[in-house]
């Protein structure tokens, strides 16, 4: 072993994580994989679609529409 | 497949489908990871950086590669490492200290024993690349194969192979002229180094 390698070995060792840190650090995730499903799932879309064509969404679009065509240039 | 638990390999390839298959890779890698980003951002900042690899992960996870020996972790190393730029770009810069984007060195040299080794591997490592001396240590600390640090880094294993034996005879070079410079106790001289590092 030369003289880098003993460097990098002896700089090598950290703590392992403690299991109040990777339980945190699950946490966080189970969190973000709850989201994700939430944005994945058929229903979840189908119900985003329903509500764009429909009366609320349709109006939305048309104000949208209506202020862009109104603002003045 | 062996058992009843499901490969790396086949787990990354249904975990677009199947995002809820991530929790089981961080059951499996969250140790490893939490190590490697300890090691370059001492273990306080791991601890936060750890839930931000995984949840990346999770929104990379259409463009996952699996490693030849169907391994996430070289991947998962990979994520880090971005995540890793990105939290040292985020940190204010301190007066006096020239900033790494890559590793906290007060964390690092607080993990060798001898003051004397202290701002030498440092030194030696601070002739290479940002990428060559990542290279360097995933192989040299996570104890990586040539072929899981190229799918880490996203490069071929040749490249790998020509790299590595460059990044190590440079740093080697880098470590004998400090040697040579001062063959006796270097703690004065690491301390003079230190007081180099200005912002420029």
């Amino acid at each position: 072993m030369n003289r880098l390698d003993e460097l990098i070995a002896a700089s090598a060792g950290v703590p392992d994580g403690t299991p109040d840190e990777l339980g945190n650090a699950r946490a966080a995730l189970d969190a973000a994989i709850v989201a994700r499903m939430r944005q994945d799932s058929p229903a979840g879309r189908k119900a985003a679609n329903r509500w764009w064509s429909g009366r609320r969404g349709m109006a939305f679009v048309g104000v949208a529409g209506w202020r862009q065509r109104s603002r003045p240039r | 497949m062996t058992g009843d638990s499901p490969s790396d390999r086949q787990l990354l390839a249904a975990l677009p489908r199947q995002p809820e298959l991530m929790a089981v890779l961080y059951e499996r890698h969250a140790p490893a990871v939490f190590r490697y980003l300890a090691r370059r951002a001492g273990p306080p900042a791991a601890e936060d950086l750890l839930s931000e690899v995984f949840i990346a992960a999770l929104s990379a996870s259409s463009r996952v590669v699996a490693h030849d020996s169907g391994s996430g972790l070289p991947w998962l190393y990979g994520i880090a490492l971005n995540v890793l730029r990105v939290h040292f770009r985020q940190q204010r810069p301190t007066p006096g200290v020239t900033r790494d984007f890559g590793m906290d060195w007060e964390a690092v040299d607080s993990r060798l024993d001898a003051w004397a080794e202290r701002g030498r591997l440092r030194t030696a490592l601070a002739v290479l690349s940002d990428p060559d001396r990542e290279l360097l240590l995933l192989v040299g600390w996570e104890g990586l194969s040539q072929a899981e640090a190229a799918t880490a880094l996203g490069i071929s294993h040749g490249a790998v192979r020509v790299r590595l034996h460059r990044a190590r005879k440079r740093a080697l070079h880098a470590l004998e002229k400090l040697q040579d410079s001062d063959p006796g106790s270097s703690g004065t001289h690491v301390t003079t180094l230190y007081s180099k590092e200005q912002p420029s």
